[in-house]
């Protein structure tokens, strides 16, 4: 049951997407979430779909895993749609019922944030977190951050403390699943009783979790102190990044789209309905 | 009497994703009472997943389990009372310590039977002294013990619920010569004094040989041969098809068979080719 979480959500590929330089991903991804607050008009949602769901088709990742993606969010979505249908005030009165006016620009209202908000998941997961492996992200956070190393930052070891996290989810996840077979092999119940009966019923999984975490990170960092490892300064990389022609041009077709997005709210502002 | 019995079962982890593995496939073997049987394989052959199939914290894809003539899977919900009558030890037990004293953490799968205290105090004791735990240690933190120490802690938590069948997996790895002899002959001594039937998952061919009245030989998920040692590595060239091997001890007896001098081909433990050489020699030490 544990080992169902997927983490990261990487799904491995040779797409365009996963080619592209993280750092830039990095960049292009805010560029995206700031495109999708900028579209102000009917036209302008409509580049954003098509401009979302090409993404989607180019990354090479399953449609189904996007749309699985998608469903935490479905409540947010729903209660949005909800409120901007039941409290815009508009010119068009469509339905009145009692105390519930429902006007066209409310059910536009409703249709615009929900596909902003579906976008801008599906955006940004389809740019970084699908495309991008943790490793290649802490790696491409560590570099755009390097700057503030002049601040007295310590950038790196940041980076550091999130790559070693990462690497650690699945051996603590295989590990908890093994202390509660373990404890479960002795009489241990995780699923029936009271709340706080299956909330104790936690400890003898968690004190084993935590001893064998510390043994870990103690067992870690003598391991690397062995290899004289001593912070970031002076340390190279194995693997170096290098922009490429290919990360240009996905500058290129992002600036393109957000100036898409802007010439269209100016000259196609067709009013809603 | 049959203690556990696998009726042709299978498991698959992680059936219909991209990341299915077959672990066990179509095993039928009877494991007997009050016997010591033992399992050997590969990393990966399905050991592990067998035994705790026989233990009910897996339920197989497909096939049955039944213990003391019972199939296990008949009422879901008393699968707990199946789990107090198989005591399974996980490898490296030790890191699955919780309480703050030895006593608190011996005590902890009885306190699950809902037991007395008076009973629980009882095998508490019991199974301290079956591992060889000595009183005093009881109050202390298990944390503060040696890795063998705690190892022994771990199985005793096990054995304090009296199992009929007590699986071992792995019981002595990691640990050096003398703390591997220890446990094992602690096992085998608690084996003959209560008359459960022990199972016991292990790389090494000497330990079966030695502790063991049936083997059974995994290999890639199937029951590859299962018997007594003596078949076992009488089909030495079968072992050693699937990358194991006989106990070194054997591998020797052969060697000097095959130069000529007449010993049993049914050796597989020290003390054994000891005395069969003895005896081939003239017996009585005073051979020239």
């Amino acid at each position: 049951m544990l080992r169902d979480i997927t983490l990261g959500q990487f799904f491995p590929g040779s797409s365009v997407l996963h080619k592209t330089d993280p750092r830039v991903k990095i960049l292009l991804a805010i560029a995206y979430i700031v495109a999708v607050f900028l579209v102000k008009s009917p036209s302008g949602y409509i580049l954003l779909s098509a401009f979302t769901i090409t993404l989607v088709l180019i990354s090479g990742v399953k449609v189904k895993v996007v749309l699985k993606g998608i469903k935490p969010l479905i409540f947010i979505v729903i209660f949005t749609a909800v409120i901007n249908i039941l409290f815009t005030k508009g010119e068009n009165l469509l339905v009145s019922w009692w105390i519930i006016n429902i006007y066209a620009e409310g059910l536009a209202n409703a249709l615009f944030m929900s596909l902003r908000i579906i976008s801008l998941l599906v955006g940004t997961s389809v740019i970084l977190t699908y495309t991008t492996s943790p490793i290649a992200l802490t790696d491409a956070i560590e570099r755009l951050l390097s700057p503030l190393r002049v601040l007295h930052i310590p950038v790196h070891e940041f980076a550091m403390m999130m790559t070693i996290a990462l690497r650690f989810i699945p051996t603590l996840i295989e590990e908890t699943d093994k202390i509660m077979s373990a404890q479960k092999s002795r009489g241990a119940d995780f699923q029936t009783g009271k709340l706080h009966e299956r909330v104790r019923a936690f400890v003898p999984v968690l004190i084993p979790l935590f001893v064998s975490a510390f043994r870990r990170a103690d067992d870690l960092a003598v391991a690397m102190e062995c290899r004289c490892y001593r912070g970031g300064r002076g340390r190279t990389r194995m693997t170096k990044l290098h922009l490429h022609l290919r990360d240009l041009f996905a500058v290129v077709v992002m600036a393109a789209f957000i100036a898409g997005i802007v010439v269209l709210n100016k000259y196609l502002p067709l009013n809603f309905v | 009497m049959n203690a556990a019995q696998l009726k042709n079962v299978s498991y698959i982890y992680s059936k219909d994703t991209p990341f299915e593995k077959t672990a066990v496939s179509g095993v039928d073997i009877t494991i007997e009472s009050g016997l010591t049987t033992g399992v050997i394989g590969h990393t990966g052959s399905g050991k592990s997943t067998l035994s705790q199939m026989i233990n009910g914290l897996i339920k197989p894809s497909e096939g049955e389990v039944f213990v003391l003539g019972k199939n296990i899977w008949d009422e879901p919900k008393k699968i707990k009372q199946v789990r107090f009558r198989v005591g399974l030890v996980f490898q490296y037990p030790e890191y699955q310590l919780f309480e703050e004293t030895v006593r608190a953490d011996i005590a902890f799968g009885p306190k699950n039977m809902k037991l007395d205290k008076d009973e629980i105090e009882r095998r508490v004791l019991d199974a301290a002294r079956f591992v060889g735990i000595p009183e005093d240690m009881l109050d202390r933190s298990p944390f503060d013990l040696s890795g063998g120490q705690k190892r022994r802690v771990a199985i005793a938590g096990v054995i304090a619920m009296r199992p009929d069948i007590l699986i071992l997996d792995e019981p002595a790895a990691g640990l050096d010569p003398r703390g591997r002899n220890e446990i094992l002959s602690r096992i085998s001594e608690y084996k003959k004094e209560t008359g459960s039937t022990v199972v016991m998952i292990s790389h090494s061919m000497e330990d079966m040989a030695k502790y063991c009245d049936k083997i059974l030989v995994m290999n890639r998920g199937k029951a590859f041969l299962y018997g007594t040692p003596s078949e076992i590595f009488s089909n030495a060239h079968l072992v050693e098809s699937v990358g194991l091997g006989v106990p070194q001890v054997t591998r020797l007896m052969q060697k000097l068979r095959d130069m000529g001098y007449d010993l049993s081909p049914s050796v597989y433990t020290v003390e054994d080719a000891a005395k069969e050489i003895i005896r081939a020699l003239g017996g009585g030490g005073n051979a020239s």
